[in-house]
Order: structure tokens, then C-alpha cells, then sequence
């Protein structure tokens, strides 16, 4: 009798087990064709292979940042996969084997284990953690493996109401991975974000290399960017499916931290209630567990899939506060592509309405009529260079290297950095030349406002002038010159070798080709990175190894080299200027002032400006090429 | 009050620095203002025929290859019609012929090119018989007729009311918000107005006789250099401190004088 009501209860765990799959089935398919309603994008099915590479190497960089909950997590995810592959085979396949519950029972042990930690970070948990749903996860995977526990315990259950339980907790926990999943709850997480591994829209993240370049649009085609949410990429939903609410991104973000009105975790979180929702829904963003756009109060916004996103689900303001600095996708443990979705949007609002704010429309203007961003007249780019004798490149006289000086040579402050360049590129005997009234903008402000006609106009001219002009490299002080030259002019045919101009002294230092004394600075140093060197082009030792060869000590700021914090100059948030409680380059000086620091290296100008526009008591602001100039021995070159 | 027929004219203009072809700003503010009229009349009566809209009529004589014809596509007119002339042809003659049966004329008040001289709106409206206002910088259709506030120096307005037909002037400072959309100059048309019936006239003031010179150098106001540091500018300009000199209330005109001299003196604005 005994035996048969075993034998009954085990019955009713493969019913289960067969109910939930069936369940997690029909929720997946729900899901996907959420997914499919985006826009068709190139992938490779043979890229599920790869997941597993993907998520222990990629995706666990990025989580074992953070050890505790790096920890955690693969006991938890680690015990539930295990349990789960086992509960399949001992009860789905009905083999009811003592070994394999054994097997269960230690795969459930380590489940809890990690449970009770995720419990334990939740009782305090930091602000960025969102709430809500995700608040009950420890209690329904707890159920989960409780259930189990009891279930596979060797002891045969006699007590009914204790079989029941362990019935009822596995049901509760069962519910939250299988229905769960199809309901958008948080388990979606684990599908989404392996798929999302799979059909990244940016394939080279997974070959070690940076992939930081926007796509162009098609604008022959009509493509003017997002309006609605399935305007996406389908595997761009996808990839907004698979947050996890961490909020890394939230606490890493420049324009978060202003109070400016972005929090890129809510953003994602509201393409999520876009893409799953239709029109009849009505869904509003008032179930957000987490922090709100800074002054925009949560549950006025409503979106679905084919509804215009701004201004329905999310305020333009948002959009236009970002400052395209790539901090959220560096720490987005689900690698998601918060920047690309920005801009996306942006491009429809530009090329559609023309309603970027403030001073943007200005600028962009000045992009179309002048090639510069300030409506400068292009000869007088490089009056700086005037007494300074420095060749301009001819067409038919080929040179080693072309400088490129950017917008920043309008300014007069970054002039004094330029000179300074100059002054070390004349010291090291290289044959260079500057662009002169060639040289137009590189279009890269107006392609983060999302102008990506005018970036496209001024890329192909830029491209027609490189390709007359005979010359081996590009040398530049500014990164976002070097980024568009380096990373973007490629999709338009531009294929260029492109350095910073920290990469090229450098090499020329460790070549022994240029040569420095020892630094008389003695004011306490350290270095800001550029978001646009740094997180775009990997480029955080140069700047450092250039400073230690004149004898420089760096003090590192709190967040430094790929996690720096931006200067708040980036992808035109100085036009748009959205209003906040505090200004970006203010935090960022404080972040220097709090490790007593006198003197900000810079290597780029938006920084140098950002960073100098800052009032009262503060460090000063010297690029690098100025403290490497300062220190040139003056017996080997006569420098003029 | 019933308006029917809108034109607003558009003129090539070139950017002072670089010579780019570009749209000219003040017509620009004209057609943006004559498209929020159409708009708003059309909003008010949403179910009249198509034969009773409001229409919006966006003309050009001149080239119509001109590159800143697509700056008023980008800017909203979703057609351009362009009057083919050479630059010898006198606009006006052209331009009254097409405009007898229209209710009002926008215009910008500012020329940038060429021989654009600036007197087209009078010169036009005075051909057609029609009134004219300068300076609006707003319009708006009341029953009473087109009311027009009008900018006076300043900051002072003063609304007129006007009767239909009319050449309304726009002044460059008119608040419209103009937004330049890259999807609207593609979709944007710019078609040559066929039902030209007549030989364009030639213009008897020959523009081509005309002789060009530099501008004049302008007067420069002596001032003092500045040897402040950015740092130190950045800090005036921000923190409200004394900003230096002095006040001279007390002696008599001719020790007031020593101290302008002095200061002059000083900085060296002059030297004797």
C-alpha cells in the first residue's frame, strides 16, 4: 500500500515535470514571436553552439566583477541547471532511480545554497537592484529546491501532507521557471540571455576584439531609425529581454549620477513593456520596481510594439541626456546595447522631426553648411600652426604621417595642446603634415545626434580628400576624430591606420626616437580617460606609460581606465544641455579633488573642456602632449 | 474671414563664411510661419473638401537647381514651386502673374545674395494692389481680418489689423522653431511651374553691370586688453564680484578728464 502511494507520488512529479516543459514550451513560442515582431536581422543558428563559450568566458568577465554575487549565481544557476537536467531524466524519463535522487538532492542542496545568499544580498540590497518581481525570486527558487529537497530525500515519504507540500512548494517554484519565462517574469533572464549570447547584434564582443562602431543607415532604403519598438532589430528586443535588472548600468551612468532624466536600466526596461505589449494592452510602466528616471515619475508612460515610443513610453529628454560614454554596455553583465538603442532612436527623432534640443540644431547646421561644428570658415583651422612651420599636405608629395587636428583647433585653450604636439613630433624628426583647409569635420557629434545624413555626407567627402592625399597614418589628438576615422569611415570604404596621438609618442618613446627628461611637475598627477580612447578604443596604457617615462607617479581616480567616468562632453550632451542637479565634469573633479589631486592629465579636447569649464577651486587640466612638451630636452632639439 | 490661397517666398541664400548654398533664415521663418497658419485654419475645420483647404504655396524664382531649395524641403514645404529664371529676369513681373488669385504673400524681410535687393514684398505689392505689413512677427486669422503683431525697437509690439489680400513681411526675429528633417527633403518635391505663359522680362537695371568692393572696415571701440587667464574670466563671469574701475563723482570736468586720460593713457589706447 505503501509502496503504490511511492509509487503514485513519483506519478504525480512526472506529470508535473511534463506540465511545466509544456508550459515552459507554449511560453517560449509566446515569447519569440515577441521577439520575430522586430525587424529581420543576419544571423547564424550555428551560433547556439557557442553559447556555452559565450556565457563562462564573455558574460562571466563581466559578472565576476563583482565576486559575491559572481559567486552566487553559479551555485544557484549551476544547482538549478543540474537539478533540472536530472529531474528530466529521473522523473521524465520515469527511471525513478535512488543514485540519481541522490545526484538531485546535492544538485538541490547547492541550489539552496546560493538562494539563501541572493536572499541575503536582498535584505540589504543596494539601490540600483530593482524590486517588484525580482524581490520574490529568492522565495520561489527556494520553493523550487525545497520541493525537491524533500522529494528526493532517500527516506520514503509517508506522511501525506508532507508529500503534499513538497508538492505544492515544487508546483510554486515550477511556476516561476515555466510560466514564468512566458509571462515575462524573471527567469525570462536565463533564455533570453543565452539566446541574446547566440544573436548579439555585435558578433566581434565574442573575438576579443572592440566592437564600438554604429551601424550606418541605409537612408536610400527609408531607414531613418526607431520609432516604435518593432522598428528594432528582432535580436535587439531580444537583448533588451534579457535584463536582469542589475542596474550596473544605472550606477555606472555620468547623466544617472547628474540627475539628468536617464537611467539606462529603466530605458531598457521600457523598451521591455514596447515589446511585449499590443496596442490593446494599455501597459504603463507603473510596475518598475526600480529607480526612476531621475524626476520623471514612474507610471505615466505606456507603450506597445508598434506605438511611437517617444514621447508615449519614454521622454525625449531621456534620449538626449546620454552622453554615448559606453559605461552601461561596460558593465552590462547580459551585454546588452544600451548606446546603440539610444542612438537608434535619436536617428528617427533628427531625421524625421529635426527635433534635437538646445543648441544641437545649431550645430548641425553648421555641420551641413560649414564642415565644422562651431560654422568656423575651414582655413582658419589651423591659424595656430602658422609660426610654428609645419608643411601642409599637398596632393603628389607623400608624407609618413597626417595630422588631424578636429574642432578642438578652433579653440584657443586647445590650441596650446596642439602646439605642444606639434612641438614633440618636430623633436622626434618625422616627416608630417597638417590637413589644412582639407580637413572637415568628421561628423561624429551629428552622427550621436543622430544625424546620420549629414555624418554620411561628411564621411564620403572626408573619404574622396583621404584617398587623394598620399599618406601612411593618421595621427590625432582627439579620439572621436580617431574613432569615426578608425571604427566608422570603414563601413563607407575609408579603410585607415588611425592613432591617437599617446599611442604614436609612445612608441616613438620606447623607440628611443623621441627623447624626455624627467617631468619638473610636482604637483600630485592623475589621469582622466577618455570615454572616446578608453571604452571605444581600448586605449588606457599609452597615456600611463607616456606619463611614467618623464617620471610621473599616476594617482588613480575611482573609476579609471575602461570603467573612467565620462567628462560629460560626449556624443553632443554639452548642445542638447538637459537640465540636472549637478553637471557631469563637476562629479568628475571630484572625483579628482577627493584623492587631492592638483593636476588632471587629459588626452582629448572635449574633455580638456568639460573638465576646465568647471568653477571655483580645482586641479588643473593639462593634456599630455603639454607635460611631455615641458619636458622635451631642450639640449637634443632646438624646439620652435 | 476666409482664407484660401497662402504663398510664402522663398529665396537662396549662402552661408557668410563658408558661400555654401543654404536656405536664407528669414524666408525660412515666413514659410515656417505660413505653415502653422494652414495647419491651425485646417485644424479648425477638419471636414472641408480638399477644393476648401487652406493651401500652402511655396515659391522660388530663380534656378531651380539651386542647392538651398532642398534646406525648405528639409524645413517642411513638402513642394517647392520654382519660377525658371536667369539672373538677368526681373522676379517681379514673374512672380505677380502667378500670385493675382492668392489671399496672402509671406515673405522674409532680408535679402543674403545676389541681387535680392530686399524690395520684392513692396515692389510686389504694389504691382498687385495689395496691403502690406512689415515687421510682423506674428499672423493670426480673426474674423475682424489677418492680425498682425508687429516688432517696434525696443521691446515694444504693436498688433494692426490687416484686410485680405495682403504682402505680410516677416522680421527676422520671429519666433518660430524651425526644424530641419532629412525624411521631409527627400520626400519634399521642387517642380518647375509650368503655366509660365509669358517671356520672362529682362531686367532693365542690368545686375551685371553692377560693381563689386570689399566692405568698409568697421569703426573698432577702444578697450583695454584683458590679461586675465580663462580661469579668471570663466570666474567673473560666473561669481558676481567688482568687476575693476572706478566711479568719478567728485572735482570738476577737467580732473575727470585726467582720469579718462590716465586710464587711456595706461592701457595704451593712446599715446600722447
Amino acid at each position: 500500500m505503501q509502496m503504490l502511494n511511492y509509487t503514485g507520488f513519483n506519478y504525480s512529479v512526472t506529470a508535473l515535470f511534463w506540465l511545466a516543459s509544456a508550459a515552459l514550451t507554449i511560453g517560449l513560442w509566446r515569447r519569440t514571436q515577441l521577439w520575430r515582431a522586430g525587424q529581420p536581422a543576419a544571423f547564424l543558428w550555428l551560433n547556439l553552439l557557442a553559447i556555452p563559450k559565450r556565457y563562462f568566458v564573455d558574460l562571466h568577465h563581466v559578472v565576476s566583477r563583482e565576486p559575491y554575487i559572481a559567486r552566487t549565481h553559479v551555485a544557484t544557476a549551476g544547482g538549478a541547471v543540474a537539478t533540472l537536467a536530472l529531474v528530466a531524466v529521473n522523473y521524465g524519463l520515469m527511471m525513478y532511480s535512488a543514485a540519481l535522487n541522490w545526484a538531485i538532492l546535492s544538485a538541490t542542496t547547492i541550489m539552496l545554497g546560493g538562494v539563501f545568499f541572493i536572499w541575503l544580498r536582498r535584505r540589504n540590497a543596494p539601490a540600483r537592484l530593482s524590486r517588484g518581481a525580482w524581490s520574490r525570486l529568492p522565495y520561489t527558487l527556494a520553493a523550487f529546491a525545497i520541493g525537491l529537497l524533500i522529494i528526493s530525500l532517500p527516506v520514503p515519504i509517508i506522511s501525506g501532507s508532507v508529500a503534499l507540500l513538497a508538492l505544492l512548494l515544487l508546483l510554486a517554484g515550477s511556476a516561476e521557471l515555466a510560466l514564468g519565462i512566458g509571462l515575462g517574469g524573471p527567469m525570462k533572464h536565463a533564455i533570453a540571455g543565452l539566446l541574446h549570447l547566440a544573436f548579439h547584434p555585435r558578433q566581434e564582443r565574442f573575438s576579443g576584439k572592440l566592437s564600438t562602431a554604429l551601424k550606418p543607415l541605409m537612408l536610400e532604403n527609408g531607414q531613418y531609425g526607431v520609432s516604435k519598438p518593432s522598428d528594432f532589430k528582432w535580436n535587439q528586443l531580444l537583448g533588451f529581454d534579457a535584463c536582469v535588472q542589475c542596474g550596473k548600468c544605472e550606477a555606472a551612468c555620468p547623466a544617472f549620477a547628474a540627475g539628468q532624466p536617464l537611467n539606462p536600466k529603466k530605458l531598457i526596461q521600457d523598451l521591455v513593456i514596447g515589446l511585449s505589449n499590443d496596442e490593446k494592452s494599455g501597459a504603463t510602466d507603473a510596475s518598475f520596481a526600480g529607480s526612476p528616471y531621475p524626476g520623471v515619475a514612474v507610471g505615466d508612460h505606456s507603450g506597445s510594439i508598434h506605438a511611437p515610443i517617444i514621447p508615449l513610453l519614454i521622454p525625449a529628454e531621456t534620449l538626449w541626456s546620454c552622453t554615448t560614454c559606453r559605461a552601461c554596455v561596460q558593465e552590462c553583465p547580459m551585454l546588452i546595447e544600451h548606446v546603440d538603442a539610444i542612438v537608434d532612436m535619436r536617428r528617427n527623432l533628427t531625421l524625421t522631426q529635426g527635433s534635437a534640443p538646445g543648441k544641437a540644431p545649431q550645430t548641425l547646421e553648421n555641420l551641413r553648411e560649414t564642415s565644422t561644428v562651431g560654422g568656423y570658415d575651414r582655413n582658419a583651422r589651423y591659424h595656430w600652426a602658422v609660426d610654428l612651420d609645419v608643411k601642409t599636405i599637398q596632393k603628389n608629395s607623400p608624407v609618413d604621417i597626417l595630422l588631424v587636428a578636429g574642432e578642438g583647433a578652433f579653440d584657443m585653450r586647445y590650441q596650446r595642446s596642439l602646439r605642444a604636439l606639434v612641438k614633440l613630433l618636430k623633436a622626434a624628426n618625422l616627416d608630417f603634415a597638417i590637413m589644412g583647409a582639407l580637413e572637415r569635420d568628421t561628423g561624429d557629434t551629428a552622427r550621436r545626434l543622430g544625424d546620420e545624413a549629414t555624418f554620411q555626407m561628411l564621411a564620403k567627402q572626408n573619404i574622396e580628400t583621404f584617398n587623394s592625399l598620399t599618406f601612411k597614418r593618421i595621427v590625432t589628438a582627439d579620439p572621436h576624430v580617431m574613432h569615426s576615422l578608425k571604427n566608422e569611415y570603414p563601413a563607407f570604404g575609408g579603410h585607415y591606420q588611425v592613432l591617437h596621438h599617446t599611442t604614436l609618442l609612445a612608441e616613438l618613446v620606447s623607440s628611443g626616437q623621441l627623447k624626455l627628461e624627467k617631468s619638473t611637475e610636482t604637483r600630485k598627477l592623475t589621469y582622466h580617460d577618455p570615454c572616446y580612447l578608453g571604452r571605444y578604443n581600448g586605449e588606457t596604457e599609452a597615456p600611463r606609460t607616456l606619463l611614467k617615462s618623464i617620471g610621473l607617479q599616476i594617482n588613480e581616480m575611482e573609476r579609471s581606465g575602461l570603467r573612467g567616468r565620462c567628462c560629460g562632453g560626449g556624443g553632443g550632451a554639452p548642445l542638447t544641455d538637459i537640465p540636472g542637479k549637478q553637471r557631469i565634469p563637476d562629479i568628475r573633479i571630484q572625483d579628482a579633488r577627493s584623492i587631492d589631486a592638483e593636476l588632471v592629465a587629459v588626452a582629448c579636447p572635449q574633455c580638456t573642456s568639460m573638465l576646465e569649464g568647471v568653477v571655483g577651486k580645482r586641479p588643473d587640466v593639462l593634456d599630455i602632449a603639454e607635460l611631455l612638451a615641458s619636458a622635451l630636452d631642450q639640449n637634443v632639439e632646438p624646439a620652435r | 474671414m476666409i482664407i484660401k490661397k497662402i504663398a510664402a517666398l522663398v529665396s537662396a541664400g549662402r552661408h557668410p563664411v563658408s558661400g555654401e548654398a543654404r536656405h536664407c533664415r528669414n524666408d525660412s521663418l515666413a514659410m515656417g510661419i505660413g505653415l502653422a497658419l494652414t495647419k491651425k485654419i485646417n485644424a479648425i475645420s477638419p471636414n472641408a473638401g480638399s477644393t476648401n483647404k487652406t493651401s500652402l504655396r511655396v515659391m522660388h524664382a530663380g534656378n531651380p537647381d539651386n542647392a538651398a531649395l532642398k534646406d525648405y524641403l528639409a524645413l517642411g514645404a513638402k513642394n517647392i514651386d520654382v519660377i525658371a529664371l536667369t539672373a538677368e529676369c526681373n522676379i517681379i513681373d514673374s512672380l505677380a502673374n502667378e500670385l493675382t488669385n492668392t489671399d496672402l504673400i509671406l515673405t522674409g524681410s532680408r535679402a543674403e545674395n545676389g541681387q535680392d535687393s530686399g524690395l520684392v514684398p513692396y515692389l510686389l505689392a504694389e504691382k498687385l494692389s495689395f496691403s502690406l505689413v512689415a515687421n510682423a512677427l506674428e499672423v493670426e486669422l480673426t474674423p475682424e481680418g489677418l492680425e498682425v503683431l508687429q516688432f517696434l525697437p525696443k521691446g515694444k509690439r504693436r498688433s494692426v489689423i490687416v484686410q485680405l489680400p495682403a504682402v505680410v513681411v516677416i522680421h527676422p526675429l520671429a519666433p518660430v522653431e524651425l526644424r530641419h528633417a532629412y525624411a521631409q527633403q527627400v520626400t519634399g518635391n521642387i517642380s518647375q511651374h509650368p503655366s509660365l505663359r509669358f517671356t520672362p522680362v529682362m531686367d532693365q537695371d542690368n545686375g551685371l553691370q553692377w560693381q563689386k568692393q570689399s566692405i568698409l572696415r568697421k569703426p573698432i571701440k577702444l578697450k583695454a586688453r584683458e590679461n586675465k587667464s580663462g580661469h579668471a574670466r570663466m570666474l567673473s563671469a560666473t561669481v558676481s564680484e567688482n568687476k575693476g574701475g572706478a566711479v568719478v563723482i567728485d572735482g570738476n570736468s577737467v580732473e575727470k578728464a585726467q582720469v579718462i586720460l590716465r586710464y587711456l593713457r595706461e592701457h595704451r589706447l593712446i599715446n600722447f
